[in-house]
């Protein structure tokens, strides 16, 4: 069967299946406002709670958990306490340093010394 | 402003506030074109009046819960409502049931050989939607006879576009095979 003959059967029922809709049925459809009360906004269908509530405690507990993480006082205390004790190890290691570089040439000299006895 | 300018969202947020002349509005622009679809869904006027008297239940009932934030369009949850409510239907048929076929509206100049003549036709037109997997069923009635987009339609059956677009090709195909076989019987009982 090709697409117009299709197309045609078709059409031929579109218009032999749309009935108008009956007085009797408006009338139904049209009194359910009298007859049946309104759903409320508030739900007791524990579907409707669990979709409420599990993103909202998820994210307050995610804000929590942050918040305990970053913003305790008591750790970026402890944090200055040890940057302050590692510049302070900083500045003994400097000075070994300096100490290291002014015997340096005296040190270079006992090698040289040892070198050439061998 | 028009009563066209109202969007049927609109409506719907006031029918939640219990506005009956909203209800009211709502009913008469979808009440005929979702009637035919249920009607051509189930084969069956009466069912078919069942459907929309309960779809229409549900839009007065549930309508406080209508949240404009999701952006639904209204026709689309409304097709929605209908083809679970027809399906509802279908599964609670028997296998035995004789369902109530449509009477064809005839025109006042058809002979009655012509009237029985597109019966005929149309009864196996149905009868090979009937035969068709549902999806495909939908997806042809949905996009033909409503005049629904791909878009539209894909949304209303929760499917993707390019399923969409198979169900029909499939649709016209299938259709086209059982009208096919159904004329060819018809000849050789005939002849």
């Amino acid at each position: 069967m090709n697409d117009s003959k299709l197309n045609e059967l078709l059409n031929e029922y579109q218009k032999t299946h749309s009935p108008e809709p009956s007085r009797a049925l408006i009338d139904k459809i049209m009194r359910v406002p009298h007859e049946i009360e309104q759903t409320s906004g508030f739900s007791w269908k524990l579907s409707d709670w669990i979709v409420f509530l599990v993103p909202r405690l998820s994210g307050l507990t995610a804000a929590l958990v942050m918040g305990i993480y970053m913003g305790g006082a008591g750790s970026s205390a402890l944090a200055e306490d040890e940057i302050a004790e590692i510049d302070q190890g900083n500045i003994i290691v400097a000075d070994l340093g300096s100490a290291l570089s002014e015997n340096s040439d005296a040190l270079l000299d006992v090698e040289e010394l040892i070198f050439v006895e061998e | 402003m028009g009563t066209d300018a109202i969007t049927d969202e609109d409506l719907m947020l006031r029918i939640g506030d219990g506005d009956q002349t909203a209800y009211g509005m709502l009913v008469d622009r979808h009440l005929s074109q979702n009637l035919g679809y249920a009607t051509k869904v189930l084969g069956n006027v009466s069912e078919a009046e069942e459907v929309m008297q309960e779809a229409f239940i549900r839009v007065w009932k549930h309508a406080s819960r209508w949240d404009p934030a999701r952006k639904t369009r209204f026709t689309t949850w409304f097709y929605r409502v209908v083809t679970n409510l027809c399906y509802d239907v279908g599964r609670k048929r028997k296998p035995q049931d004789n369902v109530e076929m449509l009477e064809t509206v005839a025109s006042d100049d058809m002979s009655a050989e012509n009237v029985i003549a597109v019966n005929q036709r149309s009864e196996q037109v149905q009868d090979a939607l009937d035969a068709l997997p549902q999806r495909q069923k939908m997806a042809i009635i949905l996009c033909y006879f409503e005049g629904l987009s791909n878009r539209e339609a894909s949304d209303v059956m929760e499917v993707s576009l390019n399923a969409l677009e198979s169900y029909l090709v499939r649709a016209r195909r299938n259709l086209a095979d059982i009208l096919k076989d159904d004329k060819a019987n018809l000849l050789k009982e005939i002849g």
